[in-house]
């Protein structure tokens, strides 16, 4: 089956005052329909910036350099404005971390949805405000048709989540790109938006691309996982796989650094390097408790694991970007 | 040097992180980079340096008078030509910005005196006092402050005091205010709490801790408040309310001139210049700096 | 609640029976009233954002106090460290009521009782370098200005991992997690004994909240520190405390040992916190509590959990909930524990 999404070679460069640094190099990716990647980063990994690039969001100071992202075969980076404006909110949806500061102040929360009926599908005013109303309804709103008539201010973090839920999933999206939609909630409430967003996943059957800092989450709710660190994949595979045996020393740090009783912590060493001034060869070599002499020489590439326990049966397999991973 | 996590918060948000340098640092950052800024303190130090020297650089005696060379225009041997009296106008230029600035800097720095203590109480103190304070300010805002430096000088005379006092009045209330308003949202602030939990006093906390950290929209209002001050004398003067010959101002050149436009409109363009100019610099100044200091107040948050 | 004297661990008989710090009906309510006409016409509106806590903790040992929004959580700690005033309650540290202290006294008191706080951006002084930052409480507390001051600084610094290079800096110019450190190098500069950390590693990266937790747990040994650690994490509490309080709409709904919350839970929400929790193998079966936690404004009377409660009776909404001792230190607030 041919990928929903295929991120080619994306190389993204931010130019501030002095300085150039590259938020985002050569990384590839593919999301296949139905598919729920996780993308894994810390700040400043990139993660953020290539959500954005694929909706074309990003910060207007942000150059992609080089690379394609075709979805359904076009180039996305090729489009013209007004046919990216076609694709948002059409075919691929975003949702955000701070729903209150997504969600306008000056209008209800069900109209915003309802907007996305009238300006997409062309909706007459009274049926989009039904169907969004049900769409409120689907996304688990209690009294959806009270609650249309709120605005974001007057209801709580998890209801304004779900609104964003509500007007990106209003057109039947074929991916559904999530940046951190859980990070500002509180635990129970991200339990809630996590089995809702699973889901609706199964109803819809939309690919979902989540990207998170927090491993676990991305744990519970992706079936295949990419690890970025400094503008770079250093990982991809299966999340159990990826979970049981890292291959890559970085992401075997994360997991190492999930607290858990009685078990010693083991952080990662150091801290990421300045964006202007990544570090020769592999950008992790700094901090890496393998690190070996031809670590700080060459850039390593992604590559298949070949490993038999790591053959899966997902689409790609298992790649690690490592001189010596952590399972061959 | 920006961390990469600020970085890349900041240009995924538009935000810019907090910027705070040494003092010596900044200057140089934004005379390097801000034309305004570079403009703006290029001729404020000049006109200081006149202001404290000029009087030994100038080719003739401001106050001399020369009758044989009335109403000279500008040239060779008076590059701005001379006034009713003969005397040198460019001469009587440099000598006017003493007047200028130390009027100025008299009713700036009174102004702050009062203004700034005024303003961190009433932030700081809240409740009656901050009401009594903000009434008192107000007060002062509703009156007609040019009004009333007419009053006072006409009451106590043209002195340099005196006009201090008429300038720095109306200039008061908004430094109150706006010291008062950094006070207000430095106090929730994480630092305050950590100051009071290692055990500083109420004043300390005040005065170490936030204090400092309201300078910057101080900084921004000081050259404006240079600007107007310099206005106000210089309206003073031309009302003739200002000081009195053989002391030189702007403001008084500007109101001899009128009677003279049509014959030497030189003896009104000068002056004028001059006054836009500094004027200009000051508020050239304030603009850089406020820029400067603008996109920081907005805090960037972790995505991550 | 009340945390038995008597301990069966064996530290308990080196170190003093009586606890280090003893929170007795602690309670915080905020008027949010308004103006004369809105109390005429919506009556009065009060958050009881901490309604009744008490707790003891014993000297060398972390409690960690956990919640979501609006549990009360932070406001308790500041209600400790009377950052903020209590409205009632005690709080007996070091054999004196802080609370009934004058503000010079509290001030010594202060010595001993630090805290960390969660924002590293906002809780270091923008205007101060790092040396003064950490260095003032220093001379607050010792006298020690200058050079032996710039030289004790240093050390501390030394203990948190950083280098001395950072004397000089101002708290922009590091990363979060280096602007934590210089946080909690403040927090140890007067040589406390208690230490309150709200939040400490919520804004901070995974790998860079490992590094500052396993310092932590590091200077806890090292110094023998008392914690007081407040979260919402459950891994974090989990890895960090000896014992655990869970707090929801200002009250204490279960306090006890670690692992007996973590293997014997017996509050609902307790299980639901830990059943809520994001993991590998998560499967969408498990109990999901609906609604949301909201601050306590103008609670009905019985348990401030009933809205949410998966086992909820109509004798849940009566009057005052008791509070069941399941095991010697294991408190629970639930009729139906």
């Amino acid at each position: 089956m041919n990928p929903l999404l295929q991120v080619e070679d994306l190389t993204v460069e931010f130019h501030t005052n002095a300085n150039r640094f590259r938020a985002v190099e050569g990384l590839s990716l593919s999301i296949h329909p139905g598919e729920i990647v996780g993308l894994v980063g810390e700040s400043g990994s990139g993660k953020t910036v290539t959500a954005l690039c694929i909706m074309r969001l990003a910060d207007p100071r942000a150059e992609i350099v080089s690379g394609r992202i075709c979805f359904r075969e076009e180039n996305l980076l090729a489009k013209s404005e007004a046919e990216m404006r076609l694709v948002r909110g059409r075919r691929i949806a975003m949702i955000f971390q701070e729903p209150m500061t997504a969600l306008n102040p000056s209008y209800t929360v069900g109209d915003q949805v309802a907007e996305v009926y009238r300006y997409h599908l062309n909706t007459r005013r009274s049926e989009a405000k039904q169907r969004a109303i049900e769409m409120l309804d689907r996304v688990k709103m209690p009294s959806p048709r009270a609650m249309y008539g709120k605005y974001a201010h007057e209801i709580s973090g998890g209801m304004r989540q779900r609104v964003m839920i509500a007007a990106a999933l209003a057109c039947k999206p074929d991916l559904l790109i999530a940046d951190e939609p859980t990070t500002a909630l509180d635990v129970s409430i991200q339990a809630q938006i996590l089995t809702l967003l699973r889901e609706l996943q199964r109803e819809m059957g939309m690919a979902v691309l989540f990207v998170s800092h927090n491993l676990e989450v991305v744990a519970e709710l992706c079936k295949r996982v990419a690890v970025i660190y400094g503008g770079k994949l250093v990982e991809v595979g299966d999340v159990d796989a990826l979970f049981e045996r890292p291959a890559h020393p970085y992401t075997e740090g994360l997991l190492r650094s999930i607290p858990r009783r009685r078990q010693t912590l083991r952080p990662i060493a150091g801290t990421i390097f300045e964006p202007h001034a990544p570090p020769s060869g592999c950008r992790f070599h700094p901090r890496c408790p393998y690190v070996q002499e031809s670590c700080k020489e060459k850039t390593p590439i992604l590559r298949q694991v070949t490993d038999a326990r790591a053959q899966d049966n997902t689409h790609a397999g298992h790649s690690v970007s490592c001189h010596f991973p952590l399972i061959q | 040097m920006a961390k990469r996590e600020d970085v890349a918060i900041s240009l995924d948000q538009g935000s810019v992180a907090a910027t705070e340098k040494s003092f010596g640092k900044t200057a140089v950052d934004l005379l390097l980079n801000d034309r305004r800024a570079a403009i703006g303190f290029c001729v404020i130090a000049l006109a200081f340096i006149l202001a404290i020297w000029g009087i030994h650089l100038v080719p003739y005696d401001p106050s001399e008078p020369n009758t044989v060379v009335r109403f000279q225009p500008p040239g060779a041997a008076h590059w701005m030509g001379t006034d009713e009296a003969g005397r040198d106008i460019f001469s009587r230029i440099v000598a006017g910005v003493q007047v200028s600035l130390t009027v100025a800097t008299g009713a700036v720095l009174l102004a702050l005196a009062i203004g700034f203590p005024l303003g961190a109480l009433s932030g700081y103190a809240g409740g009656w006092l901050d009401a009594l304070i903000m009434r008192i300010t107000d007060g002062i805002i509703a009156f007609p402050t040019r009004l009333l430096a007419i009053a006072l000088v006409a009451f106590s005379g043209a002195s340099i005091p005196s006009l201090w006092f008429a300038i720095a009045f109306g200039s008061i209330p908004s430094y109150a205010r706006i010291v008062r308003g950094e006070v207000l949202g430095q106090k929730e602030r994480e630092y305050v709490d950590a100051g009071r939990a290692m055990g500083e006093s109420s004043w300390a906390i005040l005065v170490r801790h936030i204090l400092p950290n309201c300078m910057t929209p101080v900084s921004v209002r000081i050259p404006l408040n240079y600007a107007h001050a310099i206005t106000a004398e210089a309206s003073l003067s031309f009302l003739g309310l200002g000081l009195v010959p053989p002391t030189i101002s702007w403001g008084q050149m500007l109101s001899k001139s009128q009677s003279y436009m049509e014959v030497a409109p030189w003896l009104a363009v000068f002056p004028g210049l001059a006054l836009a100019s500094l004027i200009l610099g000051f508020v050239l100044l304030s603009d850089a700096l406020r820029d400067y200091n603008g996109p920081r107040y907005r805090t960037a948050r972790k995505i991550a | 609640m009340y945390a038995d004297p008597q301990k069966e661990s064996p530290e308990a008989k080196i170190a003093d029976h009586e606890p280090l710090l003893r929170v007795r009906g602690l309670k915080k309510y905020f008027d949010t009233s308004g103006g004369v006409l809105s109390r005429l016409l919506h009556g009065r509106s009060v958050i009881k954002a901490v309604d009744d806590v008490s707790f003891d903790l014993l000297k060398g040992e972390t409690l960690a106090l956990v919640g979501e929004s609006g549990s009360g959580k932070s406001t308790t700690a500041r209600l400790i460290a009377r950052l903020t005033p209590a409205d009632a309650g005690e709080v007996i540290f070091l054999g004196r009521d802080t609370l009934r202290l004058s503000f010079n006294e509290m001030r010594r008191v202060r010595k001993s009782l630090q805290i960390v706080f969660q924002d590293p951006f906002a809780s270091l002084n923008p205007r101060m370098r790092v040396e003064e930052n950490i260095g003032r409480p220093v001379t607050l507390h010792f006298g020690i200005r200058g050079a032996a001051r710039r030289s004790k600084v240093a050390h501390l610094l030394g203990q948190v991992g950083l280098s001395a290079d950072h004397l000089g800096r101002y708290p922009n110019e590091l990363s979060g997690g280096q602007r934590q450190r210089v946080a909690i190098a403040r927090a140890l500069a007067t040589e406390p004994v208690l230490v309150l950390a709200d939040e400490p590693v919520s804004s901070l990266d995974v790998s860079i909240q490992a590094q500052v937790l396993h310092l932590l747990q590091d200077l806890k040994a090292r110094l023998n520190l008392s914690m007081i650690f407040i979260t919402h994490d459950l891994s974090v509490a989990e890895y960090m405390a000896d014992h655990i309080a869970v707090l929801y709409g200002g009250k204490l709904m279960e306090l006890g040992p670690t692992d007996e919350i973590l293997e014997r839970p017996r509050h609902p929400y307790t299980t639901a916190l830990l059943a809520a929790r994001p993991g590998l193998h998560r499967s969408a079966a498990r109990r999901l509590l609906e609604g949301e936690p909201a601050a306590p404004i103008n609670p009905p009377p019985g348990c401030r959990f009933v809205d949410r409660c998966p086992l909820r009776i109509a004798a849940c909404k009566e009057g005052d909930i008791p509070t069941l001792r399941v095991t010697p230190g294991h408190y629970v607030a639930c009729i139906r524990a």
